[in-house]
């Protein structure tokens, strides 16, 4: 069984595909195969981390049907114990990713040989995207200290957890009385969907329960990545706290990556962080976010 | 957000039921940075009303989790399944004065002179009995009778009749503030129904309890009449 680690976060630019990439490195360092895949769809460019050619095989192909097996798109790195699946090719319509081939990629992500796999999402909050998220087992929200991306990233959690929600509206059959409750929002004092579900347990305890255990597995991890000040490594523990007293949802700070020139001069080599500088503080810091996501037993707090 | 009955302080500093005192104090000042006005994590997720109230509630669950006797006594109505005030802190404290004060006796070394000076002032004036003379813990005043049965009979309490019993027994703004640590502007809110100018109702709904205390009515009756008119009138 195949354990997902998704990365995402909304905004473009903050470092999803170098944390996914150092991510796979560290799991593969302690002896776990990982297959990295590139859901950037149109942005593809993961291969580019690990200083690889683009893969002449991409998820494309195997959406048209030239490739059957989802497993065979995996390519070599360079690094062992780590393999990538790119995205899609350029002259590839996103459009024609339609529910059923979604579906198909993540049965294809699931029977992947390999003990675990990270997704590389893209930017943005488009359906897909969520799906992607919304299915792996551990859900990675990734976010640089500056008030766009974390507003992007609060889009982000928004969308994921508005889908959540209404799936588990649906399943637990409890349209009627959220309807019912939002009607009358004001003079309930509803204005946040944590309000919905306090209200909810007072009004039926039975139907919260029932949406609270569908939420449960809404579960986030956050990255805070370039930072450069204490106060910058604090706002995690805000974000954590928001998604709480906002969504009524848990949040886990897992750790921060410094801002450092150890980064973007690998970047600009084309090599993994890991590689180029093994001795930064930033890969240290990789190793206890790793940590953290492979034992949340013996979670490591960010102080 | 409001703090009504289900989110306890625990929650809300989100601490563990047993955490240490100084977890409490490390996650109370997270949370005073995480909900101070110009966090950028804020940014589209609260608004700077919003954050002000949370920073309310914050500074309530901490002013009893902080506090081992408050906290104590808050685990103990936890554990027993009662339903909890929302201003706890204050309302703890007012109707255990007299127990803290004798505790305190026992333990000298603890001893707590503010507290003990009001139950001393309420214990000398409880000793000056006239039949015709009326008392609360501020004042005294003379009895009408017509208007006790008004009192007494009376069902909707809104602002301008709690406005008439106050002067009536002789409470001045000024003491009701001081005794209830209510802003005045507060006060003259809720006498005037002035609703827009109260916060949210939990605290509205605190606000009630104490002056209705402090005038010695029902404090259950004044405030549920109170909280209907303020809801029904637009308030938060």
């Amino acid at each position: 069984m195949t354990t997902v680690w998704a990365v995402g976060g909304g905004k473009g630019g903050i470092g999803k595909s170098f944390i996914s990439s150092n991510l796979a490195i560290c799991l593969a360092r302690i002896g776990k195969p990982v297959t990295v895949v590139d859901l950037d769809l149109g942005g593809a460019n993961l291969h580019t981390c690990f200083g690889v050619n683009a893969p002449s095989r991409t998820i494309s192909d195997f959406l048209s049907g030239r490739i059957s097996n989802f497993s065979s798109l995996a390519v070599e790195t360079g690094i062992p114990g780590v393999k990538i699946i790119s995205g899609f090719n350029d002259d590839f319509e996103v459009t024609e990713l339609n529910p059923t081939g979604r579906s198909l990629i993540i049965e294809g992500i699931r029977q992947l040989p390999s003990p675990y796999v990270i997704l590389d999402l893209g930017a943005g909050t488009g359906e897909r995207t969520l799906d992607f998220f919304l299915t792996a087992d551990q859900k990675i929200v990734a976010a640089t200290p500056e008030p766009t991306s974390l507003e992007n990233a609060y889009r982000f959690i928004k969308a994921a957890f508005y889908r959540k929600f209404r799936l588990a509206e649906h399943e637990s059959e409890i349209h009627d009385l959220i309807e019912s409750i939002m009607t009358n929002r004001d003079q309930n004092g509803i204005r946040s969907p944590a309000d919905l579900i306090r209200r909810l347990t007072a009004e039926s305890p039975e139907s919260a329960a029932k949406l609270k255990s569908h939420l449960q597995d809404l579960k986030l991890q956050v990255i805070l990545n370039q930072v450069r000040s204490r106060e910058d490594i604090e706002l995690g523990h805000s974000m954590k706290s928001v998604c709480k007293k906002y969504f009524g949802i848990e949040a886990n700070y897992i750790g921060y990556l410094d801002h450092d020139n150890a980064a973007w001069r690998s970047a600009r080599k084309r090599k993994p962080l890991i590689v180029e500088f093994p001795y930064s503080s930033v890969v240290g810091q990789f190793l206890g976010i790793t940590k953290n996501l492979l034992n949340p037993q013996s979670f490591r707090a960010v102080i | 957000m409001n703090n009504s009955s289900g989110t306890t302080y625990y929650e809300i500093l989100e601490v563990a039921p047993d955490a240490p005192p100084h977890e409490i104090q490390r996650a109370y000042q997270r949370a005073k940075t995480t909900y101070s006005a110009d966090n950028p994590a804020l940014y589209t997720m609260f608004s700077a009303e919003e954050a002000r109230e949370l920073l309310k509630i914050i500074e309530e669950a901490y002013s009893v989790l902080a506090n081992p006797s408050l906290r104590r006594a808050y685990d103990e109505a936890l554990a027993r399944g009662e339903p909890i005030p929302d201003n706890f802190a204050s309302l703890y404290a007012a109707s255990n004065a007299e127990e803290i004060v004798k505790a305190h006796q026992a333990l000298p070394d603890f001893e707590s002179t503010v507290t003990l000076k009001t139950t001393i002032q309420s214990q000398s004036a409880a000793k000056n009995l006239d039949p015709n003379t009326g008392r609360t813990s501020l004042s005294t005043y003379t009895i009408d009778e017509a208007f006790e049965q008004e009192i007494k009979n009376a069902t909707e309490f809104d602002g301008s009749f709690l406005q008439r019993i106050r002067l009536y027994k002789n409470v001045s703004l000024d003491q009701m503030s001081e005794e209830t640590k209510i802003g005045r502007h507060y006060l003259v809110a809720v006498e005037t129904n002035d609703f827009k100018n109260l916060p949210a109702a939990v605290f509205v709904r605190g606000f009630i309890v104490q002056i209705a205390r402090v005038l010695g009515l029902d404090e259950q009756k004044v405030a549920s009449s109170y909280m209907k008119l303020f809801r029904s009138g637009g308030g938060k």
